[in-house]
């Protein structure tokens, strides 16, 4: 899977679960977009459905954007 | 409870002086129960120092630091009060408390910074604190003052004006701890971990006075929040711990975060504590299924100290009840409730654990007591295992994460929004907060009205972080009572949409309801969506001429019954019906009905129907707004290039019968295809041209395709059982 259809199918998943349509780059921290709940959803979802596994730091740093999850994903995914 | 929190503390450090008390992760700092009475001689000097005496104030404005605990037993000894403040708090907040407790000494966290206002009082920062070195000038007395005198100060609703400060005494904090301690045998060998701030009493208690009490060790680690939720279970096996601290948001998260459950670092994890918020049933078996051990849950308030009542140790515990008294006495007050099998009421209080009452207001004290019972404001009874079920609450107040918010505060905020006439805030039962806030506001003239996103933004900007709803909803209106006042039980009952059933039950009640409405839960928003702007719920239907030259008696009852039909919804309160009837010109001008004859009719119709309240629109007008165009309609249905869409049309053999009945030109198969196309081209046009319309017809559900595409609610015309229907469809 690319990193442009990660990034459509996150999109498309914030959409069901919250009805907002997010931009690539529309930020995820505060609670714009997502509760405190519903952030611990998406990265139960993230991480279920793509097999990865994000440390605290990287919640707290980059788990920011629709964009930056995907990225981080390829990346995990990318035989290092 | 004779004993003090310093004597208590004496006890431990001779016997177990190198016993670990504390370890503070964050700080990687650990303290043993020598060292803890150590820092409380240093402190203590320093509040002598300071002149920090009997009856004196002190404010810690910090969200988790060790200090709290050496604070407490100093400031206990000295007999002055220690009073917790979140330091997160909106600074309107921070500063009403601040003035309210007086204090003579304020300790705050490095990166608070407060206003000049308070540069009258002595401040010290908590490193400041804790190198004062010891002058072993006896600033820890002998013998420490009373336990009955108040050592803990808590503030529980905290915005200006309305806050009241929970008023502990020694007694009240070691009474709670020692029950606590007996109640779930908690030994030395007991490990805690502490996940709740130090500014309320459930992580005073459970993750600070408990384990002194029983020389057990606690782990303070960061606050919990969604983005350290991950490291939980890594912190429970590296801390060795056995008994958790949480509540049910943090019971959730780590529900989602962990959906296999853990693989090991648990076995030895004993138990946890489970406060501040009610605890769902599904969440609490899940969670002890998923995780392998038992959760205990209590019940209580600031006012009384923690937990009255609590969930039986060791037991096959019930899922629903709030437990059996933990020392103390439970009443169930009924007055003013139906007498029923199982006595309701409000819940009282009375034992160790009551608080002294709330500073500086005697009278709110005097009115929250009978005798010596303390009024709870909760409503609930006691089953016959004596233990005890809430069931709701009396006082308006929410509780939100075991934070208690008075909605009112959050509406005079609102109220000074400029683009709000008026609002409303309430609190909704939520599976994982306990209670969610919503905000119902309406909205004023005043330029562009102001949408959730801006509101809420709003509130974050006047107030704390905790106080910002979860929901907002913007209404045309707030259903009032008689005396103006705000109608709490209906505005509930049009937000959660049971209002909104109701209004669909009156439409689809047997009298009228010929066959079930073609999409319920289209209806029902649509209703809901009227309820909440405050408008009347709009309704279209047809009305035909067929063959009539002018109103008949048969016209005027079923026009009549539209009207009781629309007056029966007005009886559930706040709903209104207006309905349109559509006087299909247009169709009868496909007909080939002669237009003086049509026109008469028409006329007829709509004045008897405008004399009655109903709004009458000619189908030509409808068509002229839509831009569709007869002429045109006409002559494509002549063409082949209708031929596919009118083969497929499966009420096609209808539609030919009834037009060789009705139409009076040559060919009466081209006059259905005329019909045939304008309705389909109707349909998808007056969906538009009235959107929130629900279509009202005679007609049973085969005839839809030639409706406009609304959804659709089918009806009889003259009686139950009957329609009388001399027009063309």
């Amino acid at each position: 899977m690319t990193e442009t259809e990660i990034l459509s199918r996150i999109r498309d998943h914030i959409e069901d679960a919250t009805g907002v349509r997010v931009e690539p780059d529309t930020s995820l921290s505060g609670d714009a977009v997502l509760d405190s709940m519903k952030f611990i959803e998406l990265v139960a979802h993230v991480e279920s459905e793509y097999g990865v596994s994000f440390e605290v730091e990287e919640l707290e740093n980059r788990f920011d954007s629709v964009g930056s999850i995907a990225k981080m994903i390829v990346e995990k995914k990318e035989p290092s | 409870m004779k004993s003090t929190i310093l004597e208590t503390l004496r006890e431990r450090a001779s016997d177990g002086p190198d016993a670990c008390f504390l370890h503070h992760r964050p700080l990687d700092h650990s303290l043993s129960y020598a060292e803890l009475l150590e820092e409380t001689e240093k402190i203590a000097d320093c509040l002598q120092e300071q002149g920090i005496g009997k009856g004196k104030h002190v404010a810690l404005v910090a969200t988790h630091h060790w200090a709290f605990f050496p604070l407490l037993a100093a400031c206990s000894a000295r007999g002055s009060v220690l009073v917790p403040v979140n330091p997160d708090l909106h600074p309107d907040e921070l500063a009403f408390i601040l003035e309210d407790a007086a204090p003579s000494l304020i300790i705050s966290e490095e990166s608070v910074r407060l206003t000049k206002r308070f540069d009258r009082i002595p401040q010290l920062t908590i490193d400041e604190l804790l190198a004062h070195t010891a002058g072993g000038i006896g600033g820890l007395p002998e013998s420490p003052e009373p336990p009955e005198d108040v050592a803990l100060m808590v503030y529980t609703s905290g915005t200006t004006g309305s806050g009241k400060a929970v008023m502990l005494s020694q007694s009240n904090l070691l009474s709670m701890a020692h029950l606590f301690r007996d109640f779930y045998e908690i030994r030395p060998t007991d490990n805690f971990l502490g996940v709740l701030p130090l500014h309320h009493m459930n992580g005073i208690m459970m993750t600070g006075l408990l384990p002194l009490v029983a020389g057990a060790r606690v782990t303070i680690a960061d606050v919990f929040s969604y983005l350290n939720a991950k490291l939980y279970w890594r912190t429970v096996e590296e801390e060795g711990t056995t008994i958790c601290s949480l509540v049910p948001s943090i019971m959730a998260m780590l529900l989602k975060l962990f959906p296999y459950g853990i693989e090991n670092g648990t076995e030895q994890v004993r138990f946890g504590f489970c406060g501040t918020a009610p605890l769902p049933a599904d969440l609490w078996r899940t969670f002890e299924e998923r995780f392998d051990f038992p959760i205990y849950q209590g019940y209580g308030l600031t006012e009384t100290t923690t937990w009255a009542t609590c969930t039986p140790f060791e037991a096959v515990h019930k899922y629903d009840t709030v437990g059996v008294p933990l020392g103390t006495e439970i009443k169930i007050d009924p007055s003013g409730f139906p007498t029923e099998e199982v006595v309701r009421g409000e819940v009282l209080i009375c034992g160790p654990i009551v608080m002294t009452g709330y500073f500086k207001k005697g009278r709110l004290t005097r009115e929250q007591f009978r005798g010596r019972f303390l009024k709870t404001g909760d409503i609930g009874f006691i089953d016959s295992d004596g233990e005890l079920h809430i069931t709701g609450r009396k006082k308006e107040i929410i509780i939100r994460n075991g934070i208690n918010i008075n909605p009112q505060e959050i509406d005079d905020v609102l109220g000074r929004h400029p683009g709000v006439a008026e609002s409303k805030t309430l609190g909704v039962a939520d599976e994982i907060s306990g209670e969610a806030i919503v905000s119902v506001c309406v909205c004023n003239d005043a330029g562009t009205p102001p949408d959730a996103t801006n509101i809420k933004q709003w509130v974050r900007d006047n107030m704390s972080a905790f106080y910002v709803p979860n929901r907002v909803t913007t209404m045309g209106y707030l259903p009032k009572g008689p005396t103006g006042k705000v109608a709490i039980k209906q505005l509930e009952k049009i937000l959660s949409g049971d209002l909104a059933s109701d209004v669909l039950k009156k439409l689809t009640s047997w009298k009228h309801k010929r066959s079930a409405p073609s999409d319920a839960e289209s209806i029902r928003g649509r209703i809901q969506t009227a309820l909440i702007r405050g408008e009347p719920v709009r309704f279209l239907t047809y009305w035909g001429c067929g063959n009539r030259e002018s109103i008949s008696e048969i016209d005027r009852i079923a026009i009549e019954r539209l009207v009781e039909y629309m007056s029966g919804m007005s009886l559930v309160q706040q709903a209104r019906g207006e309905l349109t009837i559509m006087l299909n010109d247009v169709h009868s001008r496909i007909n080939t009905i002669p237009a003086d004859r049509f026109e008469q009719y028409y006329g007829e119709i709509g004045e008897f129907s405008r004399s009655l309240g109903l709004k009458t629109i000619y189908q030509t007008e409808a068509w002229k707004s839509a831009g569709l165009d007869l002429d045109q309609i006409l002559q494509e249905a002549r063409t082949s290039t209708f031929d596919d869409e009118w083969n497929a049309l499966p009420i096609r053999d209808q539609l030919l019968s009834q037009s060789a009945r009705h139409f009076q030109g040559e060919c009466s198969v081209t006059g259905a295809r005329q019909y045939a196309l304008a309705c389909r081209r109707e349909a998808p046009a007056f969906a538009e041209l009235f959107p929130d319309d629900v279509f009202i017809t005679y007609n049973g559900p085969v005839f839809d395709l030639c409706l406009p595409d609304l959804p659709k609610l089918y009806i009889y015309s003259y009686k139950k059982g009957k329609t009388e229907k001399p027009w063309f469809l």
